[in-house]
């Protein structure tokens, strides 16, 4: 029998939230951004914003430009957070096999449910029906029907908004013949001019290519884009319950121009490398490998390098160390740096590691221990390392930078002002690279 | 939406099963105002403690409204004056 997958992704979803959420906002063209300033980008549009040809990732003057009559709302991560585990308690009624792919999509395998519900579609209604009950009128999703996640994927994007695609199996060979190759979720634009430059323009073209041409050009991929090409995607539903353990805990944080001196980057680095330490800690993972990169200059190349540390750690400090020694080797001194990451890999389960044995470490362990359970208690922002204190308060206009983007609920806009940051010590010397 | 962060009374209902109080009422200063809508309600969670928010209407007016239920407080947020 062959399978029957969902592809259930939701329209527009941060702008739809927001719409949900204020009335006043409904049937205007809407844009999710930070502050409406000239350097920030559109998150998210709405579907009348898209209509005038604003999307997603688009600068801000641009969009205002297609659109003048543009809302901007700030984005609230807690409150998308919120709704998208809502939308999943609802799904989960549906289905035992669902794979949480981002924040507004989802895969289901519904190869035994569909039966009871009359058929995929009339279940595909049923879903669509009851998700509009439950988050409200203006957060709609559209769903993609076929055997192969990647042709669910493909179905549903063309049907759009609050629609149903159903990919019948009669359908395939059509689909196949006419579909573009940059059509598809997997094949970007890089992978598609390769594709043309070896005269592959279409689906059936690829399922027709030769393997080893494919091998050659694109190695062990371009076996399973033979497989795309002829109708076939295997990949399986992994249930969101059974969640592989993770194989890298990472930051990077994209700085305003009052931030982007090497010694304000260091800062906001450190701050960054206390972030992915507690996430390990609450993981219950320490890591080897610690890798960290910079973007230098506004749209400057991106350096990173990775070293190796002797024992594994979750110990922030450790991390920065990690880090500092990097950016002596990449070599990055005085220029601007635009952007900042840091993320440690080579991860072991904590209870596989045994206690440490030195007093020193001992100590710091209890420290880490016990600022987990105050922000535990209290949120993330009731204890911060000192050299947070350091920075000159956030600028205004930096939107989304106080919610931290670990994917845990915390708190965010919320339709409030974010809480001030730091003691805004003007003047102070910042520390000089490397520390 | 204008903000406003003041303390407000709130007239709910607790229904049995519910995930979170249903929202009737509630009087900011000396009117009250009848929640015609609740158009979104959502959770956000600060340390242990897990706040409701809901956004609602009452007529043509849009509220923003925060519940702690371990302090049993409501907040009046934010207001819509854009309309």
């Amino acid at each position: 029998m062959p399978r029957i997958l969902f592809h259930i992704d939701m329209d527009s979803y941060f702008a739809s939230v927001e719409q949900q959420a204020l009335p006043s906002l409904r049937g205007r063209p809407v844009a999710v951004s930070g502050r409406p300033v000239e350097r920030s980008i559109v998150v998210a549009a709405s579907r009348e914003a898209k209509r005038h040809g604003v999307t997603a990732g688009m600068p801000i003057w641009e969009a205002e430009r297609l659109c003048p009559s543009l809302v901007f709302v700030p984005g609230c991560a807690a409150r998308y957070i919120s709704v998208t585990k809502r939308f999943l308690s609802i799904l989960e009624r549906y289905a035992a096999v669902i794979e949480v792919y981002s924040i507004d999509e989802v895969f289901m395998d519904v190869t035994q449910e569909a039966r009871r519900y009359g058929g995929p579609v009339e279940m595909a209604r049923a879903i669509q029906t009851e998700l509009c009950a439950q988050l409200g009128e203006y957060i709609t999703a559209t769903i993609g029907i076929a055997s192969g996640r990647t042709f669910a994927k493909l179905i549903g994007a063309r049907h759009k908004p609050n629609g149903i695609g159903w990919l019948r199996t009669e359908d395939l060979s059509e689909l196949l013949r006419t579909t573009p190759v940059g059509e598809v979720c997997g094949i970007g634009p890089r992978i598609a001019r390769r594709l043309h430059s070896v005269g592959i323009r279409t689906l059936a073209e690829l399922g027709e290519a030769p393997t080893a041409l494919l091998r050659r050009e694109f190695g062990v991929y371009g076996v399973f884009l033979r497989e795309i090409g002829q109708g076939r995607d295997p990949t399986p539903v992994i249930s969101h319950v059974e969640v592989p353990p993770p194989k890298s805990v990472g930051h990077s944080r994209s700085l305003p121009p009052a931030l982007r001196s090497i010694g304000s980057a260091l800062l906001v680095l450190r701050d960054l490398c206390d972030t992915v330490a507690r996430r390990m800690r609450k993981l219950g993972f320490l890591g080897r490998t610690v890798h960290c990169g910079v973007r230098v200059g506004a749209v400057g190349p991106h350096l990173a390098k990775q070293v190796t540390l002797p024992a594994v750690t979750d110990d922030d400090a450790v991390i920065y160390a990690a880090c500092l020694r990097v950016l002596d080797r990449i070599g990055v001194r005085s220029e601007t740096v635009a952007q900042v990451g840091v993320s440690v890999s080579n991860l072991v389960p904590k209870r596989a590691v045994p206690c440490p044995l030195l007093p020193e470490d001992r100590r710091r362990e209890e420290i880490h221990r016990a600022v987990d359970r105050i922000r535990d208690r209290y949120g993330e922002e009731a204890i911060r390392i000192g050299t947070s204190l350091l920075y000159s308060p956030i600028p205004p206009h930096v939107g989304g930078y106080i919610d931290t983007a670990s994917g845990e609920e915390e708190r965010g806009d919320g339709g409030a002002p974010p809480k001030p940051r730091g003691g805004g010590v003007r003047g102070r010397a910042l520390p000089s690279y490397p520390m | 939406m204008q903000t406003v962060r003041e303390p407000i009374d709130a007239f709910v209902i607790y229904r049995r099963g519910a995930p979170h109080p249903q929202l009737h009422a509630f009087r900011w200063g000396t009117r009250r105002y009848d929640v015609t809508s609740v158009n979104l309600v959502h959770r956000e969670r600060v340390g242990a403690t897990v706040v409701v928010w809901y956004a609602v209407s009452c007529g043509s007016d849009h509220f923003s409204i925060c519940h702690d239920p371990a302090r049993s407080e409501w907040v009046l947020e934010a207001i819509d004056v854009d309309h």
